[in-house]
């Protein structure tokens, strides 16, 4: 993990104390009493605050009666979960197979030449999230990367620099 | 394409995924401003281009595709559509009458589709995935009609045991014969569940499906809840696929309001219930005991078999799992009859497959094919062979699981069993050709960085023997490979392979094993003479113009992206080596080779 | 029945059993890594590999049922090699540290190293480098040396049901650890630590205190709470090194809690006494145990010369054998001539239900008790009732107990809320209310089953009321200590002569102390001042004429005494207990630390009153046979006692009315660690839970501005009084609660059960 990234993380740690967890409970209680709601409860925990804390955890274990540790345990187990903030824009480099044999690795320096943030970091200024993902389905144009939802193919290292500059320029 | 003649100007914009990304909205925009300024009334259609009979979709890399339609006369595709042709489109093609033959598709677009057999992917595309009645219109929902009116459950599962289909999801199970083992079950409560956790990389047929013609899933579902007993259901989508979720949602929901899908189903008093689960972000979780766990809600690390899901599965009770491609299968064997379906591919192997074409490969994108094709067809009848003139060397079947098959192998047969006597399988589907510029070291170290990234941990073999393997071959790769290093990763491999818990440990050492088998002279090029043969490997390039190959063209001058090569016209090209940072681009464009 | 071919050998098996489980019973060892005989089938080493003829597909023999005649060969080169690929995978991280490794010599891997003819790694080593974690009071953890086979994970989550740990991330990153790598805080019973195959997780009572060699290992019973857990003593030269477990032993499978696995260190406790002690002139002063005897035996004589045989009593401590407290009520009623045979146990409820019962039940009701703390393994045993599914477990009690997670239905609130609750459940039992639905359900079960405190009124009267209105329900009264069932039996109370026998003067305790008939007291390792009902009689107790104390350890109440003689524990003696079940096992003596055992004492005390009583426990058994007909044909080695009732007794609904006055109302806690006497000579368990706590939630704690760890100064009527602040979820607003069995609360306590009192911070 880069310096940065770890600057972040002990920021984080005093902003956490302040979150409002009621939504945590609105939506277990959509789930009371279903079977397999750990989930879609992280799932929708995660969307609505952006990822997930260790107060988020506990708060969902005490709704759902599951152990915070074992929800932990399925929470890093899948990809899709986070227990730090994201970025504002999270960039998806592509690294399936196409991809790769067309040079998404390039891409990927690219970003930590730009924000200084490897793989699954994210940017001092919470502006950008590195991710580098297995196939996103858009082989025909490798390499490929999104940003958020937007996609862009047929990159090469200086219009993937051109694009990444203009999301650091635009306003907040 | 002539399919049908219309009234109304219409333009038909690939909005899906790829199209999107190259720019389908801006083109969609270009052309309602451009049809405003020329005072023609038309519709800008957004059609998300995945897969269509009668369009691309399956053909991504030439988004975005455009079908123009004008009042009288046949609908023309354009590839590669972007803002700026828009005006000139529209002005000479709309407004002149005449095509803009420059960018209109040419015979190797319809090559493309020359050699492929759609069933599967007949409807996707042609119809809305968002309009249950559009599906309905197409005849869908007859097969289930018919399924509750005329048949009982044991003749569906015989019906289908008869197609000889089997299951899509790479192991090529008799489906049938799966569905028998649930039915004969004891419990009243059984799950169905679909999987459509594609995460192969390369392949994108299920996402296809479900994004274009999300009913069909359903419908095939409903024949198999009713020929094994269940009344619940799932599908278990990726979440990587947003679209595909949407398309699921609504589609199930308006299912339910139509009576497909809830209780007395179409007035009778067969009741199937079905659930959508988004998947997490785990590849592991494609294997169908894992997937199981998912849902439960628990880390997606498979379990023992057996007991087989159809005993234990979901929540303990038996379960029938099979992935979107099978269920897509089904509503038309119904309809067709298993004897027409079984006409369709080899002895073994019945119907089609859909393959993800992607690599070294003139035409890539999504293709159905009917079994029993050989992989030469596949490449160079379908794909349309090897772009830049080079050799074909190597062509990866089956995804990262799958095998790497050498030139020789071209004319194996596409079927189950064919594939794996040659040491590649089935699997996802995905087909990645490589070129002379490949290294198949540097392959083989790809596709089990892909598989061990992704492997659970829970069994030994899996978490520590692909590791262990994976550093090997990275050591072969940086040249620091070792006397005995072949031998011991067969060794390993082969311990994997046989020990592992689950199928994505037991096939992980296929890429390896496979191209030790048909390559070996590059590993031992690599660890004897550090040597790269591909010039993939980049520790092992010298990175040196070769002044005997080099044909002094200069392409190699123009695709430096640090100039670091000098090169004037009739002179060998020179490499700089201060300056070169390896990115290769000079030797995958290098006509000639020239380039180690 | 089916006929399996395993190697060769056939054997008849269970339709179900597993492969591995078929090769046991013909004989054929199949090695194993992640299997354990309790936990679910898992599969993940692949150590046990086997090949089934006529399947291409290698199984795993510790999951694969077998099948008619299945034929399974388990040893072959290529088997041979596969295992040895195995092991030579995880040698590759495991660090090769096995000489600084307190489990070399008893570690699976080594074993299986050797086993496999594993000689040579072909892979180069990376062992891995992570600190070790000593967050966890009682085990070490060193994830390097893990193997992930899990079985820690497993047992927390499928036997205790805790889910204090679990797998964290994937692949090649998968390590056992906690959410957010927070410190390792549990139930502390080790249960994970038992299963470890390697040195991964370590006993740090033990840690690097002996060789597994070198320890003998002699069965035995726990001696703390009423459970009744077998367990192994593992010691050498007179000493106790360490508690382990079998899990084909006694009725808890080889499950242990903190104070069994981690408390034992208090049997070789430097505070330990070894020699009796006379008060002379206000001043103790060593003597031979035959100089102690015969002062007793002397002082006696007097008292009972002068005042009758009616002014010397005895009180028995539930900690004594079954045998120890058959001699102290014959020495009473036999040797004295006194029916004053006195203990702190109830004589109201008897046994009914079995862990069998318990965790075969249906529909379960935990009745104000916070039984996972109290009898911590009979709270398994509920834990893993409830976890099952369609299975209905309902809990009132103040506060969320750690049966939360598996209970369908749990009542908190204020002492009188949950009791108003119970009251409801009941008028539902009787047809109506807002507890109809779980009335109902509970009436309709197969095998209701009610779990119970016998030691409160208000409680035994709910629970008559229950037994009364629900005929096929089976109770299950949570006795306290190891023996609390024992002594009653052998008759250990003025009521009733052994087995139930009612006697006709009964009297009591306090009065005869009061009224200052008592003159003599000889106690048997009770110490009334912990008590929170006799706390106050301090006192008294002092003024006796005489008063002699037996005690492993120098008690409050023994430092009271004109005598005191040093006894032994419960791995230093042999005898039975019986557990609260009901069902009688024996304890084998394992160590000797030179001092006399309650019943030797008793032995010696009436052989120099004139009467000569048995002193081999053999003897004494036979006699318990002879004399007691509840025990005549029971197996003293797990056998269970046929009870004559139930519950007896005028029971009555007397109200809660709390003492005091202040804010907050007070309910006393139960602690898993402590039963506040003993217990707390051991320091690793003191080290844990120091002093008694009052536990309070987070919003009455951030209200007075306290927070886990301060102190908070309680004010109840007259009385100021200090207490660490421990900061729980799941205790209601304005509740606290406190253990009453400390030498800081049983005096609170003795005012009344439930108290109102005032918190303050405590500055300083």
């Amino acid at each position: 993990m880069s310096e940065k990234a770890i600057e972040m993380q002990d920021n984080q740690e005093e902003v956490i104390q302040e979150i409002d967890l009621s939504a945590v409970d609105e939506i277990c209680a959509k789930y009371s009493g279903k079977k397999g709601a750990v989930i879609p409860v992280l799932q929708q925990v995660q969307e609505h605050y952006g990822y997930l804390s260790r107060e988020m955890i506990e708060r969902i274990g005490e709704n759902l009666n599951v152990s915070p540790h074992q929800l932990y345990g399925v929470l890093t187990f899948y990809a899709q979960f986070y227990t730090t903030p994201r970025g504002k824009y999270v960039i998806r480099v592509c690294r399936g197979t196409a991809c790769h044999v067309k040079g998404s690795g390039r891409i990927s320096e690219v970003v930590k030449e730009e924000f200084g943030i490897g793989n699954g970091e994210t940017s001092s200024d919470l502006k950008f999230t590195l991710e580098e993902v297995s196939c996103i389905g858009a082989c025909g144009m490798a390499p490929v990367i999104m940003i958020n939802d937007k996609t862009y193919g047929n990159l090469t290292p200086e219009n993937a620099r051109a694009i990444f500059r203009e999301y650091a320029n635009k306003e907040e | 394409m002539g399919e049908h003649i219309i009234d109304n100007y219409e333009v038909h914009v690939c909005m899906g995924t790829a199209g999107v990304a190259s720019g389908g909205t801006e083109v969609m925009e270009a052309f309602r401003k451009a049809f405003e300024d020329a005072g023609l009334p038309a519709e800008i259609k957004e059609r998300n281009c995945k897969v269509k009979a009668t369009g691309c979709r399956g053909l991504c890399a030439r988004d975005v595709l455009v079908d123009i339609y004008v009042p009288g006369k046949e609908a023309v595709t354009y590839e590669h559509v972007t803002a700026e042709m828009v005006p000139t489109i529209v002005q000479e093609h709309v407004v002149g009458g005449e095509v803009v033959k420059k960018w209109a598709a040419k015979d190797d677009y319809y090559d493309f589709y020359k050699h492929q057999k759609r069933y599967v992917l007949k409807d996707c595309g042609k119809v809305d995935p968002d309009s249950i009645d559009d599906y309905i219109a197409h005849g869908g929902y007859e097969a289930i009609k018919k399924v509750l009116k005329e048949m009982t459950p044991e003749q569906v599962i015989e019906e289908v045991k008869k197609s000889g289909l089997r299951g899509r999801g790479g192991g090529g199970f008799p489906t049938g014969l799966k569905w028998t083992f649930c039915r004969n079950s004891p419990g009243d409560l059984k799950y169905l569940i679909c999987n459509a956790d594609e995460g192969d990389p390369g392949a994108f047929m299920d996402r296809s499906i479900i994004e274009g013609n999300p009913h069909d899933v359903i419908e095939g579902m409903l024949i198999a809840a009713y020929a094994i007993g269940c009344k619940e259901g799932y599908i278990y989508c990726r979440a990587e696929y947003p679209l595909a979720i949407i398309r699921v949602k609504k589609a199930l929901k308006d299912a339910e309001e139509r009576g497909f899908l809830g209780k007395n189903i179409l007035g009778t008093d067969f009741e199937f219930h079905l659930h959508l689960k988004e998947g997490a972000g785990a590849f592991v979780c494609g294997e169908e005991t894992a997937l199981i766990a998912s849902i439960e809600g628990e880390r997606g690390m498979p379990r023992s078999r057996p007991p087989f899901p159809a005993v234990k599965g979901l929540w303990g009770k038996p379960s029938n799992v099979n992935n979107v491609e099978t269920f897509a299968n089904l509503p038309m064997i119904i309809l067709n009859g298993a004897d027409w379906y079984a006409s369709i591919g080899t002895e073994k192997s019945k119907g089609t497959k859909i393959f993800a074409l992607s690599g070294k490969v003139k035409s890539t994108g999504l293709i159905e094919v009917p079994m029993g094709i050989t992989v030469r067809q596949l490449i160079f009848d379908v794909g349309g062979g090897i772009p830049k003139k080079r050799k074909f060397k190597a062509v990866q079947l089956g995804g990262p699981s799958g095998g790497c098959l050498p030139e020789s192998l071209l004319d194996t047969p596409i079927d189950y069993d064919s594939l794996i006597a040659a040491g590649a399988m089935m699997g996802s589907g995905g087909v990645v050709v490589m070129d002379e510029t490949n290294c198949m070291v540097n392959v083989a170290h790809f596709f089990l960085t892909f598989t061990q990234r992704e492997s659970c941990g829970k069994c030994i073999p899996c978490r520590i023997g692909t590791k262990t393997m994976l550093d090997i071959l990275a050591r072969i790769t940086k040249g620091q490979g070792r006397e005995g290093d072949i031998e011991l990763l067969e060794s390993l491999a082969q311990d994997i392979k046989v020990s592992s818990l689950c199928g994505l440990g037991q096939t992980a050492p296929n890429p390896v094993l496979t191209t030790i088998r048909y390559f070996r002279h590059e590993y031992e090029a690599h660890i004897k003479e550090k040597r790269c043969p591909g010039r993939e490997c980049t520790e092992l390039v010298k990175f040196e113009v070769q002044e005997d190959a080099c044909k002094k063209c200069g392409i190699c001058f123009k695709v430096c992206p640090v100039n670091a090569i000098t090169w004037e016209k009739g002179k060998v090209a020179y490499i700089d080596k201060s300056k070169c940072v390896k990115c290769r681009e000079c030797i995958v464009n290098c006509p000639f080779n020239a380039i180690d | 029945m089916v006929t399996v071919k395993i190697d060769g050998r056939e054997v008849q098996v269970e339709p179900n059993s597993t492969i591995l489980q078929a090769a046991e019973k013909a004989g054929v060892h199949i090695p194993v890594l992640c299997h354990h005989k309790t936990l679910n089938p898992f599969g993940a080493c692949r150590v046990c590999l086997v090949e089934v003829v006529g399947n291409p597909k290698l199984m795993t023999a510790c999951t694969t049922p077998v099948t008619d005649k299945m034929e399974i060969v388990t040893q072959n080169e290529k088997l041979q090699k596969l295992r040895r690929t195995v092991i030579e995978l995880l040698l590759i991280n495991h660090p090769l540290d096995c000489p600084v490794c307190d489990k070399g010599g008893d570690c699976m891997l080594q074993d299986l190293t050797f086993e496999v003819g594993l000689t040579n790694v072909r892979f180069d080593p990376k062992p891995n480098d992570t600190p070790f974690d000593h967050t966890n009071p009682f085990i070490e953890r060193d994830i390097d040396r893990c193997v992930l086979c899990g079985k820690c994970v497993r047992i927390c989550d499928e036997v205790v049901n805790i889910q204090a740990i679990s797998f964290i991330n994937r692949g090649t990153e998968t390590y056992i650890g906690t959410s957010f790598d927070q410190p390792w805080n549990c139930e502390y019973c080790g249960q994970c630590m038992s299963v470890c195959p390697v040195g991964s997780l370590n006993n740090r009572v033990y840690l690097f205190k002996n060789r597994p060699w070198n320890l003998e290992k002699t069965e035995s019973v726990c001696g703390f709470c009423s459970c009744g857990c077998s367990i192994i003593v593992e010691h050498e030269d007179n000493e106790v090194y360490k508690i382990s477990e079998d899990p084909d032993l006694g009725v808890n499978h080889g499950f242990l809690c903190a104070k069994g696995r981690f408390g034992y260190e208090l049997i070789n406790s430097p505070e330990r006494e070894k020699t009796p002690k006379i008060k002379k002139s206000g001043e103790f002063s060593e003597s031979s145990i035959e100089e102690a005897i015969e002062y007793v035996a002397a002082k006696i004589g007097e008292i009972k010369g002068k005042y009758g045989a009616d002014s010397i009593g005895v009180l028995v401590s539930p900690r004594v054998t079954n045998e120890e407290a058959f001699l102290a009520q014959k020495f009473a009623r036999e040797v004295i001539g006194s029916n004053n045979v006195f203990s702190f146990e109830t004589v109201n409820a008897l046994p009914e239900g079995t862990y069998e019962d318990v965790e075969n039940s249906d529909n379960l009701i935990v009745l104000n008790i916070d039984v996972t703390e109290s009898n911590p393994v009979l709270g398994y045993a509920i834990r893993r009732m409830g976890r099952k599914e369609e299975t209905t477990l309902s809990v009132f009690y103040p506060k969320v107990t750690s049966l939360k997670r598996v209970a369908t239905n749990f009542f908190t609130g204020k002492p009188s809320e949950v009791y108003e609750k119970i009251e409801n459940f009941i008028n539902g039992l009787k047809g109506d209310g807002e507890f109809k639905d779980l009335a109902d359900s509970f009436k309709g079960a197969k095998k209701p089953v009610l779990v119970y405190n016998p030691y409160d009124e208000l409680d035994l009267y709910y629970a008559n009321e229950i037994k009364t209105l629900v005929n096929n329900v089976i109770t299950v009264p949570c006795r306290l200590k190891n023996n609390s069932q024992g002594i009653v039996d052998m008759g250990c109370t003025p009521y009733y002569k052994p087995g139930y026998v009612k006697t006709e003067a009964q009297a009591d305790f306090r009065k005869v102390l009061e009224d200052g008939s008592l003159r003599a007291l000889v106690i048997l390792g009770e110490n009334p001042l912990l008590h929170p009902e006799y706390s106050d009689l301090g006192d008294i107790l002092g003024k006796l004429d005489f008063l002699a104390v037996t005690d492993p350890f120098m008690s409050e109440v023994a430092e009271l005494s004109e005598v005191y003689i040093p006894v032994s524990l419960f791995a230093e003696k042999d005898g039975t207990f019986t557990n609260f079940e009901g069902r009688v096992q024996s304890l084998n003596k394992t160590v000797d630390n030179g001092v006399i055992s309650d019943l030797e004492f008793l032995a010696l005390l009436s052989a120099r009153l004139g009467v000569n009583l048995p002193k081999g426990i053999d003897e004494v058994q036979d006699l318990i046979r002879k004399e007691v007909p509840l025990y005549n044909d029971v197996d003293f080695n797990g056998g269970t006692v046929k009870y004559p009732f139930v519950l007896d007794g005028a029971f009555a609904l007397k109200k809660v009315s709390p003492k005091g006055k202040g804010k907050f109302k007070v309910f006393p806690g139960s602690l898993r660690l402590h039963s506040g006497s003993f217990t707390r000579r051991s320091q690793d368990l003191s080290r844990v839970y120091a002093e008694p706590a009052v536990e309070i939630n987070p919003t009455d704690a951030s209200k007075l501005n306290v927070g886990d760890g301060d102190y908070i100064i309680l004010k109840f009527e007259d009385t100021t009084r200090k207490f660490r602040v421990a900061v729980v979820k799941g205790m209601p607003d304005g509740v606290v609660s406190l253990p009453n069995d400390f030498k800081e609360t049983a005096d609170l306590f003795h005012k009344g059960k439930y108290l109102k009192v005032d918190l303050v911070k405590h500055n300083g």
